[in-house]
């Protein structure tokens, strides 16, 4: 009896009833299946964030808000509310690190229509200062950036992101033209290179005004989203996060450090956070996706033990011939492996395909490691043996006088 | 092959009684007998043929098969003693359905782990021995009864083992075909094989040589037959069909 034998035999059995089988295989097909595709996903967003997060610049430093937990009230520039960043801050931030050669960049965020004519769009509106193209590494494509020394009074001034500027204008050189922004009319004095996604935001959607103009003409409040600060090595990150904390914490007259109202992190820091936290999801996903691959399984389980009552009498005949338990149990289990492997297969094709049609439709990225295809053939080839095994067992554990009289 | 039984012992418990089925079996068998066993139904015929094939153990007693003990064989050592030595031919053939003529009869030769092409061809010799090797890849529900337990025939000579043991071989077959089914065991038994046959049909039972009786779960009456009936020349006296239709009309 060799191993060619055990597999012929299997085979019979699961082509004797194609559909049946077909259906059993699905259940390990489905769970393969989403775990490819889930891990595949998830592996893709980690390179996604990875790129988006080191694309932000080099060295770079970005202070938001948190929440501390006594609700972050002592900042006496907040008037009650949630805690917040404001333009005062930044400025603070620029006269501390005077002379350290770190470059500091507010900015404030709005969704607002901008329209000419009768087109309109929506754009992202980035009010910031001039220096923001230098530390986010602006390409402009056409034109210039908002001009320096703009930033006490309100401006006439836009910068279109590659997006915003296709949309408006077409094919037109927008330089030179104007737009209205809530009312307000602007000049268009340069457009930003395509860039691309970065996080979930199209940043060639940005249009780019100044930050007072922003803060008096579009947000009509004075809120600034982050503060971007670019360290001039590596080594002068360390140095520089706790000087910016010292003085953020004086201005905002906070003594605790567990009461501080906003973050200080680094580029690699924010990586390592977005990792850790995609990693506990991915794994999070893929748990809920093998418990499916173990419903499969029972799946196989009980079309295992239906096949082992339906062949009773075959079993007996068997054994009656001289078969051992040994070959019983292998027959049935190579008939389960059979099963689940074949599911295992289909299922790591469908879940590649999966991650590809998300990948194509969704624009996400996707990636197909190796080693997650294999470790899904695994476990498929695992919950085969698994679940194959107690009916392979029942099945040998037959009296043959028995199995011979069944009907 | 030579069987010899003493003090075989068969019982059941049932709930809190024994069903003491054999009750001190005593039989020998020479190599190359052909005997018929016979009793009313439920005295234990086909169990003590399932003893004698190390299908089922005895519940007290010794077996010993060509003078060796086997009473004490283990699991495998029995399969294997099965696979080498026992043929059974049942009343319902008990052929695999989803395997083909040819199949069903290389599967003792694959448990015995002979090589495929080996096994093909000494398949397809028995059953060309049986007439039936025109119907190598037939499924046994594409064959007629008597086909059928032809196949079964030459499944159970196709490992040469010594010993058939048929349990009804004709029970589910008409005369005719109960007949050419019984030429084909005198035919084994003159090449030399023993032949134990379980029958309720006394005029099959004429075909052995000798005729074994069980009730109360002993061997009652043990005898050779006087004029043992000939298969072949019974069928040449047969009517045929044409004849026995005429005759009932
Ligand atoms: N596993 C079992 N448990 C309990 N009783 C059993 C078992 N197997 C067989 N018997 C009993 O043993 C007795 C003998 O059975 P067996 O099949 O040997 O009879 P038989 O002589 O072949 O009858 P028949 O001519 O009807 O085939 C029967 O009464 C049967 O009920
Ligand atoms: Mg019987």
């Amino acid at each position: 009896m060799n191993f060619l034998d055990y597999l012929q035999i299997a085979l019979r059995a699961i082509r004797s009833n194609p559909l049946r089988s077909a259906l059993t295989a699905l259940g390990v097909v489905i769970g393969v299946a989403s775990v490819v595709a889930l891990v595949a996903l998830g592996q893709g967003a980690g390179v996604q964030i990875a790129r988006q997060i080191q694309g932000l610049g080099t060295n770079l430093i970005i202070i938001a808000t948190q929440i501390p937990p006594n609700g972050g009230t002592q900042n006496p520039n907040n008037l009650g509310g949630p805690p917040q960043l404001f333009p005062d801050d930044a400025d603070i931030l620029k006269d501390g690190l005077e002379g350290t050669g770190a470059v500091v960049v507010p900015v404030m965020t709005a969704q607002t229509p901008i329209k000419i004519g009768s087109k309109v769009t929506s754009a992202n509106v980035v009010g910031t200062w001039p220096v923001y193209a230098q530390v986010r590494g602006l390409q402009i494509s056409n034109g210039r950036f908002l001009r320096e020394g703009g930033e006490d009074a309100p401006s006439n001034e836009v910068v279109l992101g590659s997006d915003a500027a296709y949309r408006l204008f077409g094919r037109l050189d927008p330089v030179g033209r104007t737009v209205f922004i809530k009312d307000f009319l602007y000049k268009v004095v340069g457009v930003v290179a395509p860039k691309g996604y970065e996080g979930f935001q199209n940043v060639d959607q940005n249009v780019y005004l100044t930050m007072v103009t922003t803060e008096a003409q579009v947000l009509i409040s004075d809120v600034v989203n982050y503060i971007y600060v670019q360290a001039p090595s590596a080594e002068a990150l360390p140095q520089l996060e706790q000087t910016i904390t010292k003085l953020l914490a004086e201005a905002h007259s906070i003594t605790d450090p567990e009461q501080y109202d906003f973050s200080v992190r680094s580029q690699s820091a924010l990586l390592n956070t977005a990792r850790g936290t995609l990693n506990i999801i991915t794994t999070l996903l893929s748990g809920i996706a093998l418990v499916s691959l173990l419903v499969g399984g029972i799946g196989i389980m009980n079309i295992m033990l239906v096949s082992v009552t339906e062949r009773t009498r075959e079993v007996g005949i068997r054994v009656a011939l001289g078969a051992l338990p040994r070959d019983i149990v292998i027959q049935f289990i190579t008939e389960a492996l059979i099963l689940s492997s074949l599911g295992g297969l289909l299922g790591i094709l469908g879940g590649i395909a999966v991650a590809r049609v998300i990948s194509t439709f969704a624009g996400w990225e996707t990636v197909i490691s190796a080693s997650v295809v294999g470790i899904a053939f695994f476990f498929s080839l695992a919950v085969g043996v698994f679940f194959g095994w107690y009916p392979a067992f029942l099945a040998a554990r037959l009296d043959p006088i028995k199995a011979l009289r069944y009907e | 092959m030579s069987i010899e039984l003493s003090g075989i012992h068969k019982q059941y418990a049932m709930g809190s009684e024994a069903l003491h089925i054999l009750r001190g079996v005593d039989l020998r068998l020479e190599s190359g007998e052909f005997a018929a066993l016979m009793g009313p139904s439920g005295s234990g015929k086909s169990t003590l043929l399932n003893i004698i094939g190390l299908l089922d153990w005895p519940s007290r007693g010794a077996y010993r098969l060509e003078g060796q003990d086997v009473s004490h064989l283990n699991l495998v050592q029995r399969a294997r003693a099965r696979n080498l030595h026992i043929g059974y031919v049942y009343q319902n053939f008990n052929l695999i359905p989803r395997l083909s003529v040819l199949e069903n009869v290389m599967t003792p030769l694959m448990y015995r782990g002979m090589a495929p092409p080996e096994r093909r061809e000494q398949a397809a010799h028995v059953l060309e021995r049986v007439g039936m090797a025109d119907r190598v890849s037939h499924l046994p529900s594409q064959l007629s009864g008597g086909q059928q337990q032809r196949v079964a025939i030459a499944r159970a000579l196709v490992g040469g083992a010594g010993v058939l043991l048929a349990d009804e071989p004709t029970g589910n077959l008409d005369t005719r075909t109960g007949l050419q089914i019984m030429a084909m065991f005198e035919e084994l038994h003159a090449e030399g094989k023993t032949v134990l046959l379980v029958t309720h049909d006394l005029e099959i039972a004429r075909h052995a040589a000798r005729t074994l009786t069980i009730r109360d779960g002993r061997i009652r009456a043990d005898s050779p037959v006087p004029n043992r009936r000939k298969a072949l020349e019974v069928l040449r006296d047969l009517p045929t069909e044409e004849e026995a239709e005429e005759v009932a009309s």
